[in-house]
C-alpha cells in the first residue's frame, strides 16, 4: 500500500464510497493490472451493501490467484464476511500454491489467528512449517494439529488423522528443550491414548527437576487411566508426603490406587495423622469407596464437622456429599448434630467470630435440610447478636453476619411472591440490605442484591451508585455490567448513564479486542503452547459476547430516545460491523451467580424471575432487535423485504419470544404490520387497520398496562412502569421516522394521514397518562413506606431513621426516573 | 476440598467472588496475558470441588508470581504479584498453600531463585503476620510505594502508603544474603527498588 492510496482508504473509513469509487477509477486508468486495486473496488461495493457484486466479483478475481497479500487480506474478508469461508481459505491456499513465500503464509496466519479462525490457524501453521522447517514453525504446526481435532467442528479425518500427524511432527524435536515442548507431546499422546509413552516422556523430562504442574496433572491421570496402581500410589505419595502438596485430587488417586495394591491400610493410618482439611475430607472418600460403610462415611462426617464448623469452607464441603452421595448420607443424624452445636454456641454465650462461622453454617445447613420456619427470626436475632464482631473486625475484612441477612431477603422475597406483597418485602429487603450495608461496607454481595432490586423499582441512580462502590473494571465489564444495563434504554435513559456507563463499557470491549489479539500473538511467539487454547477461548468469547451486543444494543436505543445522532451513528455501524446475523454462536459470559453465593448455595429461581428486569435475553433478542434497526434504516425495498422475512421467522420462533417481555413482543407486532404496509403490501387494510387500533391510547391502557395496573401499587413502583411507557414512546418516534423515509404513492395518502395522526394522538395522550402515572408513584411511596417502617422497626430492629432516610434516597432516584420517561 | 490447577485466560469470567474483594486488585486483559505468557507455571489457582451452580470446580483463590532480577547482583527471584482467596475460603491458610507452591515451583530448575518477595501495605497487619509466620521478613520499608505522588523524602513514613518489601530465602540462598534483619528501618524510595 502506498501514500497515494490513503485518500481512498480514509474515504472508505469514513463511509464516502462515490469518493473512493472515483479516486479508485483513475488509479485503475492507469494501473489496470494492478489486482489490489480491483479487490480495493469489490471491498467498497461490500462496505456499500452490494454483497452479491461484491462476492461475484472477489470470485473473478480469486480464479486470477493473485499474489499480494494486500490483495489477498481484502478478498479474504469480503468471502469470510459473507459466509464465503472455503472460499476465503483458497484464496490463500491458491496463490502459496504458486508463489510460496513467508510473508504470504504469515498474513494468512495473523489474519487466522485475528479471526480466531483454528482450521485457517492449522492450515497456515502447517504451510509455515512446510516452508520453514524451523523449531518454532514445527511446534506450531505439531500444536494446531491438535488443537483442529478437539474442535466441536472437526471432521472425522480431522479428529482421527491430525493428532497422529501432530504426534509425528513433535516427535522430529526430540529430545525436548522445556516443559512447553513436552506438553505438547504428552497431550496429543494423552488424546489418542498412548498413556505409556505420556508416562516416559514426563518421567524422563522430570528427572531431577520440580514437577511441572501441567505435567503432574497429566502424569496421574495417564497412570489411573494405564491401571497402574504401584506408580500412581508412588507418585501420589511423593506429591502429598515428600513434595508435601496437599492436594485432593491427588488424595484421591492415592486412596484408589492404595485400595488397588493392598495398601488401604496404610493410607487409613496417613489419613488419621492428618487434620488437614483436603485429608479430613478424603477421608469421606475413604469410607464411601474403600469402607462402603454408611457407619464410617457418618464418623468421618462428624470428624471433620467437628474440626472446621468453624470455618466457613464446612458447608460448602458438607453440601457437596450431601447433594453426591444420598445413599451414605446419614441426614437425621446429622441434623441432631447441627442443632446440639446451634443450642451450644447461642446458650455458651460466647460472641466471637468462630461461634458466628458456626451458627451460619447451622442455618445454612437448616436451609438446606428444609428446616425453614423459624429461620426468619433467628437470622434476624443472630445478626444483632453478633454485632460485636461486625464492629471489631477490620474495614476491609469479611463478617459472616451478613449471610443471615442474605439469607433472609431471599425468604422476605419468596413470601412476598407467594403471599402477593412482593413489592412490600421489596422495599423491606432494600432498607434491610442498606442498614447491613451500612455496618459493613465493603461486603459486595450485599451490593450485588442491591443493584438487583434497585433496578426492580426502577431507582437507576441507585443501581449505578452501588455499582460504581464495587468499583466494577476490565474484563467485569462483561460478566457484571448487566446489573445496570440491562433494557436501561427503557428504564432510565439519560445522558449520564450512555455516557459514563454505556460508552465507557463499550471502550473497555474496544481496547480488550485489540488485547486478545496481541495475547494470541504473542502465546504463539513465545511458545506458551498449553494457555493458547485459552487464549483462543477467551478472544472468540468476549469478541462474540451477548453482553457487548446488548450494551451496543442499549446505546444505540438510548441515543435514540435522548437524540444523540453522533452515538446512534456510532453504535449502529459497530453492531453492523459486529453483524450479530453472521456470527455463528454469540457467547453468555454474564455472571448471574455471585448474588447467590451465600446461604443453600442455589439461585432460588422463583425469587430471581419475579425481581428480574424481564425474560434474559440473548441472541435471538439481539438478532430480532439488530434486524428491527435494519429494516428501520433501510431505504431498498428489495433488501427490507429480505429482512422482513427474517425478522417475521425469528418473532415465530418460540426461544425469540421468552426473551421478550408482553411489551417488546406486542410492539414487535406493530413494527411488523408497519413494515408489511410499507414494503410488502399497503393495499391490506387489516394491516392498517391493525396499526391504528393498536395506536389508540385506550388500546395502550387497556393491552400494554393490563386492567388496574395503573392504580396497582405493586406496578406502579416497579420498572415495568418506565418500560411499558417508554417502550411505546420509542414505537412511536420509530414509526414517525419511519414514515418520514418512506414513502407510499399518492393513493395511501389518507392512509398514511390517519397513521400520523394516530401517532401524534398518542404521543399528546401518553403526556397525561405520564403526569397521570407520576401523581400515583407518589402516593404509592409514601404508603409503603408507612408500612415498611411498621414491621420493620419491631421485627428486623432497625432504626426509624434508617427507613427514613433510605426511602428519602428512594423517592430522589424515583424523580429521576420519573424525568427520563419525559415525553418529549 | 482444594486442588491446585494452571490459571487459564478464560478463568477469569469464573472469578467474581475472589475479584469483587476490595483488597483484591483487577488488572486488564494484558496484565493477565502477560503473566500467563511468560510465567506460565507461575500463575495456578486453587478450585474447589462442588456441584453447586453447575461447576464443574469453583475457583477459591490464585496465584500470580513472576521471576525478575540479575543472579550476579544476587537479586534473581521469585516476585509475589497477587494472591488472593474467596472470603468463604479464609483462614484456612489457603494464601499460604498458594505461596507455598509457588515457592516448590521455583526453588528448583527452571527457575532456582534466591528469594521470594512481596510487596505489603505497612497498615496492612494481618497480610503482615500471615507472611511471617510463612518465614517472610521485612527486608525494606519503601516510602510512598501505594501513593499517587511520587515521593522524594525518604524519611517521610505514612502507614497508609508505604510498603514493607518482605523477603524469604530460598534454599540456593545458602548464605542468607538476601535477607537481613530489621529490615523495618530500612527505608528507601520507590525508584530504588528496581531489578
Amino acid at each position: 500500500m502506498s501514500d497515494s492510496e490513503q485518500p481512498i482508504l480514509q474515504a472508505i473509513e469514513n463511509g464516502n464510497y462515490k469518493i473512493a469509487q472515483t479516486l479508485l477509477s483513475k488509479k485503475l486508468k492507469k494501473y489496470p493490472n494492478k489486482s489490489y486495486y480491483y479487490a480495493l473496488n469489490n471491498y467498497i461495493l461490500f462496505k456499500q451493501g452490494k454483497v452479491k457484486e461484491a462476492v461475484q466479483e472477489s470470485l473473478k478475481l480469486k480464479e486470477k490467484t493473485p499474489s499480494d497479500p494486500q490483495t489477498l487480506k481484502l478478498l479474504y474478508e469480503i468471502l469470510k464476511s459473507t459466509n464465503h469461508k472455503q472460499d476465503a481459505t483458497q484464496v490463500f491456499e491458491n496463490a502459496i500454491k504458486k508463489y510460496a513465500n513467508h510473508d504470504l503464509i504469515f498474513a494468512w496466519f495473523e489474519l487466522a489467528l485475528k479471526d480466531f479462525d483454528i482450521r485457517s490457524i492449522q492450515k497456515s501453521s502447517m504451510a509455515l512449517q512446510k516452508f520453514s522447517k524451523s523449531r518454532k514453525y514445527t511446534l506450531w504446526a505439531a500444536f494446531t494439529y491438535y488443537l483442529q481435532s478437539v474442535q466441536a467442528d472437526a471432521t472425522t479425518v480431522e479428529k482421527s488423522l491430525y493428532p497422529k500427524v501432530g504426534l509425528k511432527l513433535v516427535e522430529t524435536l526430540k529430545p525436548y528443550q522445556n516443559e512447553q515442548e513436552v506438553y505438547i507431546y504428552v497431550k496429543i499422546l494423552y488424546n489418542i491414548g498412548n498413556f505409556e509413552e505420556a508416562v516416559v516422556s514426563i518421567e524422563e523430562f522430570s528427572k531431577g527437576r520440580k514437577f511441572d504442574l501441567e505435567l503432574q496433572i497429566i502424569l496421574l491421570a495417564c497412570l489411573s487411566e494405564l491401571e497402574n496402581w504401584e506408580l500412581l500410589y508412588r507418585y501420589s505419595y511423593q506429591i502429598l508426603f515428600e513434595d508435601k502438596l496437599d492436594d485432593f485430587d491427588t488424595w484421591k488417586y492415592l486412596i484408589k490406587a492404595s485400595n488397588n495394591i493392598g495398601k488401604s491400610e496404610e493410607v487409613a493410618d496417613q489419613l488419621k495423622a492428618s487434620t488437614s482439611r483436603n485429608s479430613r475430607l478424603a477421608n469421606l472418600i475413604y469410607s464411601k469407596d474403600i469402607m462402603k460403610s454408611k457407619t464410617s462415611f457418618h464418623e468421618a462426617l462428624v470428624a471433620y464437622y467437628n474440626e472446621y464448623k468453624y470455618k466457613l469452607c464446612c458447608f460448602n464441603d458438607i453440601n457437596y456429599f450431601y447433594k453426591s452421595e444420598p445413599t451414605y448420607f446419614d441426614k437425621n443424624a446429622f441434623e441432631t448434630l447441627i442443632n446440639s452445636t446451634s443450642q451450644k454456641n447461642v446458650s455458651g454465650g460466647e460472641f466471637n467470630e468462630k461461634e458466628l462461622n458456626a451458627l451460619v453454617n447451622n442455618q445454612k445447613f437448616n436451609k438446606l435440610l428444609g428446616k425453614t420456619e423459624d429461620l426468619l427470626t433467628t437470622n434476624f436475632e443472630y445478626y444483632n447478636l453478633f454485632q460485636s464482631v461486625l464492629l471489631k473486625k477490620d474495614e476491609k475484612d469479611y463478617f459472616a453476619g451478613d449471610e443471615f441477612i442474605l439469607m433472609n431477603v431471599e425468604i422476605l422475597l419468596e413470601n412476598g411472591v407467594s403471599e402477593d406483597k412482593l413489592i412490600e418485602n421489596v422495599f423491606k429487603s432494600i432498607v434491610i440490605l442498606e442498614n447491613s450495608a451500612k455496618h459493613d461496607d465493603h461486603e459486595f454481595r450485599l451490593r450485588l442484591w442491591l443493584m438487583k432490586i434497585y433496578s426492580y423499582i426502577n431507582c437507576s441512580s441507585l443501581v449505578n451508585a452501588n455499582f460504581d462502590h464495587l468499583d466494577i473494571k476490565m474484563i467485569q465489564n462483561d460478566t457484571l455490567s448487566h446489573h445496570i444495563s440491562t433494557r436501561i434504554s427503557s428504564l432510565n435513559p439519560n445522558q449520564l448513564m450512555l455516557q459514563q456507563h454505556l460508552i465507557s463499557i463499550q471502550k473497555f470491549y474496544l481496547t480488550i479486542e485489540q488485547e486478545v489479539e496481541d495475547m494470541v500473538s504473542n502465546g504463539f511467539e513465545q511458545l506458551v503452547l498449553n494457555k493458547i487454547e485459552g487464549f483462543l477461548e477467551f478472544g472468540t468469547k468476549i469478541n462474540n459476547s451477548v453482553a457487548k451486543m446488548l450494551n451496543l444494543i442499549e446505546m444505540l436505543r438510548m441515543s435514540k430516545i435522548i437524540g444523540n445522532n453522533q452515538i446512534i451513528h456510532y453504535s449502529m455501524e459497530a453492531l453492523k460491523s459486529q453483524d450479530p446475523l453472521s456470527v455463528p454462536e454469540l457467547y453468555d459470559n454474564r455472571d448471574f451467580i455471585s448474588e447467590w453465593k451465600y446461604g443453600a448455595q442455589e439461585i432460588n429461581e422463583l425469587v430471581h424471575n419475579s425481581v428480574s428486569i424481564g425474560p434474559k435475553q440473548s441472541s435471538e433478542y439481539v438478532k430480532s432487535y439488530y434486524l428491527r434497526e435494519l429494516i428501520l434504516q433501510e431505504t431498498h425495498a428489495d433488501k427490507s423485504k429480505q429482512l422482513i422475512t427474517k425478522l417475521n421467522k425469528l418473532l415465530n420462533d418460540e426461544t425469540t419470544q421468552r426473551q421478550l417481555t408482553s411489551t417488546e413482543s406486542w410492539s414487535y407486532k406493530i413494527y411488523l404490520s408497519l413494515f408489511k404496509i410499507y414494503i410488502v403490501n399497503p393495499d391490506n387494510d387489516a394491516d392498517f387497520n391493525f396499526l391504528i387500533k393498536n395506536l389508540s391510547i385506550n388500546n395502550i391502557k387497556n393491552k400494554v398496562f393490563k386492567v388496574g395496573e395503573l392504580t396497582d401499587h405493586s406496578f406502579l413502583l416497579s420498572w415495568e412502569v418506565n418500560h411499558k411507557l417508554l417502550t411505546v414512546l420509542e414505537l412511536v418516534r420509530n414509526i414517525n421516522l419511519f414514515t418520514t423515509m418512506h414513502h407510499l404513492p399518492k393513493q395511501y395518502s389518507p392512509k398514511v394521514a390517519e397513521l400520523k395522526k394516530a401517532s401524534s394522538s398518542l404521543l399528546e395522550e401518553l403526556r397525561d397518562l405520564k403526569r397521570e402515572i407520576d401523581e400515583n408513584v407518589e402516593s404509592a411511596l409514601k404508603q409503603i413506606e408507612k408500612s415498611v417502617k411498621e414491621s420493620l422497626v419491631d421485627n428486623a430492629d432497625i432504626s426509624p431513621k434508617v427507613i427514613q432516610n433510605t426511602f428519602a434516597k428512594i423517592s430522589t432516584s424515583l424523580q429521576e426516573s420519573s424525568l427520563s420517561r419525559r415525553i418529549p | 476440598m482444594t486442588s491446585i490447577k494452571p490459571f487459564q485466560m478464560t478463568d477469569l469470567f469464573e472469578t467474581n467472588s475472589v475479584n469483587l474483594d476490595t483488597l483484591t486488585e483487577n488488572f486488564n486483559g494484558s496484565f493477565y496475558s502477560q503473566y500467563l505468557t511468560q510465567w506460565p507455571s507461575l500463575f495456578f489457582k486453587s478450585v474447589e470441588i462442588n456441584s453447586d451452580f453447575q461447576h464443574s470446580g469453583e475457583i477459591s483463590g490464585y496465584m500470580m508470581g513472576k521471576t525478575e532480577g540479575k543472579l550476579d547482583k544476587k537479586e534473581w527471584h521469585t516476585h509475589i504479584t497477587a494472591v488472593t482467596v474467596n472470603p468463604q475460603y479464609r483462614r484456612l491458610g489457603l494464601a499460604s498453600y498458594l505461596c507455598k507452591h509457588l515457592e516448590y515451583s521455583t526453588s528448583g530448575d527452571p527457575y532456582n531463585t534466591l528469594f521470594v518477595d512481596l510487596f505489603v501495605k505497612v497498615n496492612n497487619v494481618l497480610a503482615r503476620q500471615l507472611y511471617e509466620k510463612l518465614g517472610y521478613g521485612v527486608y525494606r520499608r519503601v516510602i510512598g510505594y501505594y501513593g499517587k505522588v511520587m515521593p522524594t523524602d525518604r524519611n517521610k513514613i505514612d502507614n497508609d502508603i508505604d510498603a514493607f518489601d518482605m523477603r524469604k530465602r530460598l534454599p540456593r540462598d545458602v548464605k542468607g544474603e538476601t535477607v537481613r534483619e530489621n529490615g523495618d528501618k530500612v527505608y528507601v524510595l520507590p525508584y530504588e527498588v528496581v531489578f
